[in-house]
This record gives C-alpha cells, structure tokens and sequence, in this order.
C-alpha cells in the first residue's frame, strides 16, 4: 500500500528563499504524527504544500500516491493556522457549507463538539473571538472522517482547557486507517497524544522517529530531545 | 459541485444587492410621490425645509442607481481577490471542485446581479417616468424606431434582439474574465500583488487595444467597410473576438489557479 503522504525532493522557495529544501518523507496510515520545529523551520509550508494552497518550486508531494488535487482534497480534512471563515455566515452556514461540499462530514458529531464546548449554533462567526474562531474550525475539520488531518498549529489559540478537549477529541475522532499530522511547537501538550515525530529546521527534516523509539534510544522525552535538538 | 458553488455564491452576494435593490425601488417611490403634479405644486417652495427635503431626495435618486452599479463592479472584483486569493481562498481551494468551477460561479452570479441591476435601474426610471403622459407613448416610438431599423438593415427584430443581448452578454464575460485574469496574473508577483494586478489589467488593455487596432485595420484594407458592408458578418465577428478573448482570459487564469497557486 501507498504511503498516505509522501514527499520526494520537494523544495519550496518564497522569492527565491527557500522554506523547504529536498525534503525527502513519507507519513504511514493510523498513525497521529507531530509535526516539530521552531518558528519558521517550514511546517506550515509542508502542510499548505499538502493541501494545495502552494506549489512546489521543485520535487514532488503525493497524498495517497496523487499530486493534490479534486481527489485528495476529499480525503484531506485540512485546519489552517489563520482564520478561514467567511465573517457574514453564523455557524449554522458552515455546517451546511461542509456538509454540502463534504460527503465524510457529519453533522450530528460537529453539534456535539460545539455543545460540549459552549458555541451555539446560531452564533454569528462576525462576533465571535478569535479562539472561539478557531475551535469551530477544528469542530468542522475533525467533524470529517478523513483519510488524512492536516492540523496546522491546533492549539496554539486556544486555552488550556479546551486545549485537553480537542486532544481528546483528535484521538477519539480518528479511525484506524486516518493519519493527524499535527504541527505545533507546544511538544508538552502534544506528546503523550503523537505516535510518532518528524523534527524540522530550516527547511530539512532534521529527525523522523516514532515516540517509543526516542524514549527507549534516548532515554528522554520527546520535549527533552526537541530542546537538545534546536538548541539555541 | 457547481451547483453547489453558485448557491454559497448567492447566499453571499445577495447579502449586498438585496438590500441595494430594495433601496433603490423606494427611492424612485418616494421621488415619483413627491415629484408627482398636485403634491410638488402644492409643496415646493412652502419651506426650505421641503425645497431641501426635494433636493436631496432628487441627488439620492441618481446617487442611489449610480451606487448600485459601482457595487456590481466591486463585489465582482472582491467576491474573487477576498474570497479566493484572500485568507477565504483557504476554504475555497481546499474543497473539493476544480478552479474552473470557482471561477465559473464567481462570473455566473456577477452576471445575474449586473443584468438584475440593470433590470432594478429600469425600473426605477419607469417609475419615476410614469408620471409624465408622453412616457410609455416614448417607448413605443423607440421600439417602432428600432423595427425600422431592423427592417432597413433587413434583420428580424427577433435576431437583432438575440444579437444584441448576446453582445451584452459576451462583453460582460470578456471584461469579468479580463478582471479575473489580472488578479490572477498580479498574484504571480513575489510581492505587491495588488500593484501587480493593476499593472496586469493595464497590460491586457493594451494588448487587447492592439489586436484591436491591427484587426480593423486588416478588415479595412480588404474594404470591409464599404457602402454596403454585412452588418450581420461584423455583429458576428465582434461576438467572436470577445469569446476568444473571454476563453483566453479564462485559460490564462485557470491555469494560474490550478497550476501557480500560492496562498501566502
């Protein structure tokens, strides 16, 4: 079976600066992989490269053996690191939007994720705050059952409570053959959730392990080594 | 999916131009009430209050239709830099349709709103003119005079009303797709996508303007414009040069979007 994500010598220049360099990776299935690197080593880049919204400058990224595209935009449940939603519609809108445009969305788990967390349905996007912004996001995205979750920074809005919520939510929520790549640099919160770590810096992988392996070769946890690894 | 598209496309304009449009049918209400012969007669000049609450109503009158036909052009250019290029574009482009299709909604809802316009900017000059006797008698002269037209030309009413629309119709395509393919190629820039659109736009003017140019003066040389040149031919030629440039200017951003996107 085809990697669920793989990138072959996949460069990425802004003017001419490079924000990826030859990165060489592959991301299996069932898997929830943290996605690791200080501010501005590429992880949004990766991510955005993954789902379409950049094209690469050299190399190629494949999302279940296909460059993006129609079709692996269906299989990809995407969560950017901004806010996307359109100001005017309440999150009744968005609801329908998704259902609309995405067979796998399911309307039932998303009212029981805003409920559980204190957003009501005819709640107007306009007058929300941003991290109430981004937990409808999240509701919307982990709502799908996706092949692939791209979680671009998942918890860095939002506050420590709901930040345990939507964790639990994100392993709860995904089935077996699902793979969460979840970029932050919040490694505490993340760690005991991930299966595995890809480090980056610079645009090049620096590390790619699974959590099990860096505890037992290392002997440190994955905040440890990440703090060793990128030193300052 | 397009179908799909077209409704959010709706939902999100119709938010705008509803409202214009209610906005402009009172306005012409009020105008005709106020500027109807028994009631100005009996009013104007009674007060400066009136004479100012005449005067501004006339300015919003105008002002109001004149509005209504900016907001046409900017909700066309915004429903496409915000919603597609902007932070929206991060929605957009990760739902599953094909940029086409986003274009093709985008172009397909601006046209119903500008011809809807139209229609609404019509009206309120009927309404408005509904008052004077010799209105509607005006009409009809226009149509008799357009008939005849049409017969001296030897046309039928019906084709030359077909072609006229289709005119309409083509230009608004070529002049939206024009728009959009500026945008398009203004976010190729590295930076300054805004000025790179504007220069994009005028670029495409310019050529545009000297394909123009080099046509005419090849339809001249071969005395195309005789005494009695084929008017249906040269109808027929100016809607086939602006589905070419329509198609062109769709290709060139259909491409940007499916192949050079960057959503930075």
């Amino acid at each position: 079976m085809e990697p669920l994500l793989e990138c072959r010598a996949l460069t990425k220049n802004y003017s001419g600066r490079p924000a990826l360099n030859q990165v060489n990776l592959t991301v299996e299935r069932g898997r929830i992989v943290g996605l690791l690197g200080p501010n501005g080593s590429g992880k949004t880049t990766l991510i955005k490269l993954a789902s379409g919204l950049l094209t690469p400058t050299g190399g190629e990224i494949l999302v279940d053996g296909k460059a993006p595209g129609v079709q692996s935009k269906r299989k990809v449940s995407y969560l950017p690191e901004r806010t996307y939603l359109c100001d005017w519609m309440r999150v009744n809108d968005i609801l329908d939007m998704f259902e609309d445009f995405y067979p796998d969305f399911d309307k039932a788990k998303s009212h029981e994720m805003l409920q559980r967390l204190g957003i009501g349905q005819t709640d107007r996007l306009k007058s929300m705050s941003k991290g109430t912004k981004e937990k409808v996001q999240l509701i919307l995205v982990m709502s799908r059952s996706a092949s692939l979750y791209l979680l671009d920074e998942p918890i860095g809005g939002v506050d420590p409570a709901a930040r345990d919520y939507i964790l639990r939510t994100i392993i709860g929520n995904y089935s077996e053959n699902a793979t969460v790549l979840i970029s932050t640099h919040l490694i505490s919160d993340v760690e005991s959730t991930i299966d595995d770590v890809i480090f980056i810096q610079n645009g090049s992988i620096k590390l790619t392990s699974s959590v099990d392996d860096i505890r037992e070769k290392h002997q440190k946890s994955v905040d440890e080594l990440f703090r060793e690894v990128f030193v300052c | 999916m397009l179908r799909k598209l077209l409704k959010y496309e709706f939902r999100a304009t119709g938010r705008t131009f509803l409202p214009m449009f209610v906005a402009v049918v009172i306005i012409s209400v009020v105008s005709r009430v106020l500027y109807s012969d028994n009631i100005s007669q009996a009013l104007q000049g009674s007060s400066w209050f009136v004479d100012l609450v005449y005067g501004m109503t006339a300015f919003m009158y105008v002002a109001v239709i004149c509005a209504m036909f900016v907001m046409a052009l900017i909700v066309l250019i915004q429903r496409f830099q915000k919603n597609l290029m902007g932070d929206e574009g991060y929605l957009m482009f990760t739902l599953p349709v094909r940029p086409w299709q986003l274009i093709t909604a985008k172009s397909a809802a601006a046209l119903v709103w500008s011809a809807a316009s139209c229609a609404v900017a019509m009206l309120a000059v009927m309404i408005l003119g509904s008052q004077y006797g010799g209105f509607f008698e005006g009409f009809g002269r226009a149509a008799e005079s357009f008939a005849w037209f049409c017969f001296e030309v030897g046309v039928p009413v019906p084709l030359m009303i077909f072609e006229i629309l289709l005119i309409m119709l083509v230009s608004f395509f070529s002049g939206a797709m024009m728009i959009y393919a500026s945008i398009a190629l203004g976010h190729l820039w590295p930076r300054h996508k805004n000025a790179g659109a504007i220069v994009s736009f005028a670029g495409l003017c310019i050529v545009m303007q000297v394909i123009t140019t080099a046509l005419t003066h090849i339809l001249d040389s071969i005395n195309f414009f005789n005494q009695d040149y084929n008017l249906q031919l040269f109808i027929w030629l100016i809607i086939a040069y602006l589905l070419l440039f329509t198609a062109a200017y769709f290709v060139i951003t259909n491409y940007i979007l499916s192949h050079r996107l960057n959503l930075e």
